[in-house]
Order: C-alpha cells, then sequence, then structure tokens
C-alpha cells in the first residue's frame, strides 16, 4: 500500500471514528403528536305517546359535545297537510290530521319543524314544550281510538 | 366462713351464671328467614314521566373498518325505557343494517351490514329507531338520529 492509500484509509477512519462518536453523543429525537377525540354523545327524551290536546316535552340531557355544536330536534314527518296522520284502529280508513304547536302557539309545518335547540352542559338537562291538536276531521270521521305516530330527526352540527 | 365471703362467694356465682347464661343465649340465637331480598344497592326507580317518555342514546360520528362487514358499535336501548327499539342504519336512503326487538337494558356491540363498505366519509347517515310497546307492540314515537360515518 502506498502512502496516499495509508493516508486515505487512516482519514476515512478517522472520519467514520468522528461521525460515530458525534451520533452517540446527540441522539436524534423524533417528536410525534398525540390526539384523541372524544365524539359528540348525548340523550334525547322524546314523548313515547302523545296525547291530543295535552301537552309533552322533548328534552336532552347528559349533552357532551364540542363547543360550538347544537342538537337541533325537528319534527321529521309532517308530510300530511303539514301535520301527521292519525287513522282509526277500527275503521282504517277514517283518518284525522293532527297538527303540532310549540309554547307560544306557533304551529309546526315541514319548512318550519325546529321543535329546539339544545347546547346543554353535562349534567344538566334542558326541556321543550309541544302540543299537538286535531286539525282537521272528516264530517263521517268514526268514533273510536286513532293511531299515529312522530318521528323526531336528531342532529348535532 | 366469714359473712362477707358468703356475699363475695353468691356475687360471684350470680356473675358467672349470668355470664353463662348470656353466652348460652347468643350461641343459640335461632336463625329465620328474614322477609324481603338481599340488599343489592338502590335500584332504579322509574317514574311515571320516565314512562311516558323514550330515552334515545345520540351520537353525531360512527367509524367503520373499510372492506370488513363486521363492524364494532355500542348501541344499546336503555334501561330506563318500556318499549322495545327496532334500529337500522341507512346510507343513502338504503338500508345497510337493522336489527329488532332490542328489550331495555340490552345492545348491540358488533354487527354485520348487508354489505362491505369502502373508504370514505358517508355524510347525512340516519340511525333510525322505532319504539314499540312491550305488551300491545303498538307502534310508539321514534327517531331518527343523523351521523357522519367515516370508514377507514
Amino acid at each position: 500500500m502506498n502512502r496516499f492509500m495509508r493516508v486515505t484509509v487512516a482519514a476515512t477512519a478517522a472520519a467514520a471514528l468522528f461521525t460515530g462518536t458525534a451520533f452517540a453523543r446527540e441522539p436524534e429525537q423524533i417528536e410525534s403528536t398525540v390526539t384523541y377525540t372524544e365524539d359528540d354523545s348525548y340523550f334525547i327524551n322524546i314523548p313515547s305517546t302523545i296525547q291530543v290536546g295535552s301537552d309533552c316535552t322533548v328534552s336532552a340531557y347528559d349533552v357532551n359535545i364540542a363547543p360550538g355544536k347544537t342538537v337541533k330536534i325537528k319534527l321529521g314527518n309532517l308530510w300530511y297537510n303539514e301535520g301527521i296522520q292519525l287513522t282509526s284502529v277500527n275503521d282504517p280508513t277514517s283518518t284525522m290530521c293532527v297538527k303540532f304547536y310549540d309554547a307560544d302557539g306557533t304551529v309546526f309545518t315541514e319548512s318550519n319543524n325546529l321543535v329546539s335547540s339544545f347546547t346543554t352542559l353535562r349534567n344538566e338537562t334542558q326541556s321543550t314544550t309541544i302540543r299537538a291538536e286535531v286539525d282537521g276531521k272528516d264530517e263521517n270521521v268514526v268514533a273510536g281510538e286513532y293511531t299515529g305516530t312522530v318521528n323526531f330527526d336528531i342532529i348535532c352540527e | 366462713m366469714s359473712a362477707s365471703k358468703k356475699i363475695v362467694i353468691g356475687i360471684a356465682a350470680a356473675l358467672i351464671t349470668m355470664a353463662l347464661f348470656s353466652a348460652f343465649r347468643y350461641t343459640n340465637t335461632p336463625e329465620f328467614d328474614s322477609n324481603g331480598v338481599v340488599w343489592n344497592g338502590k335500584q332504579e326507580i322509574v317514574t311515571q314521566t320516565e314512562i311516558d317518555h323514550v330515552s334515545i342514546p345520540c351520537f353525531d360520528t360512527l367509524h367503520f373498518t373499510a372492506g370488513s362487514t363486521n363492524q364494532k358499535v355500542n348501541f344499546y336501548n336503555p334501561d330506563n325505557n318500556s318499549c322495545y327499539m327496532n334500529m337500522t342504519i341507512e346510507l343513502d336512503e338504503t338500508e345497510i343494517w337493522s336489527i329488532d326487538n332490542i328489550a331495555p337494558g340490552y345492545g348491540v356491540y358488533s354487527l354485520d351490514l348487508n354489505e362491505p363498505l369502502d373508504s370514505g366519509v358517508y355524510n347525512n347517515c340516519r340511525f333510525i329507531v322505532r319504539c314499540f310497546d312491550m305488551e300491545s307492540n303498538a307502534e310508539m314515537n321514534g327517531a331518527n338520529v343523523v351521523f357522519d360515518l367515516y370508514v377507514d
């Protein structure tokens, strides 16, 4: 091995040693961000049945939603003359229309169906009152019980 | 024997007799069946107000695994309800899963979709809850919970 080769090998070895020493003294640090998202959750109480002519309440509780979000409850199926259709238990051909009103007496319609907006804090309960009234019935309406169901649309946005 | 000794002996005899009697009485206390039931802590008492309502557990986000029909969820009928629940998931008004007759206090941890889903975010999906009286099976009011489905 000539002198040039010896010098080159010695320089390379020294550089490798120096580099290794440098890494050992200053370990590389890699940052990693830890994130977690707790999904929004809440409970809505809806009336299981609604007695026409009586008030009933819709409420929200255990609301755990992100700041700025709102839970909205709407009447979802006001498709029958802006109300819902009740049908006679005894005679399915006999029907009537029931409309819903807020506490101020304003009628809900298919386009104005927002019952309430809740931004309640946890461990609090907020409620709102609605009322159902018969809107129209045939002159030939038969006596007996009438039934129908309301579907509440619930959205958090 | 002196009078004082007789008194001391008499008192000692009386005390021993009382101690033996007490010990016999406590060790031979007859066991009897109690009325009532074994107390396991306070129970939830459902009031009439609660009976008249249905409690709907709501959410605004679900996370599913792409390419798999089996998914993990937390759907349940709260035990303070007094109705059966039928549950359905609709995506673009197409039913992708449903189950009937979930009693109060019961729920679903795992479900099988009708079809596996591709990755993506599906907005305005619907979790439809239909409620039925536990005696007459008459349908009661229900709810449609709107949510966003994230499939990864």
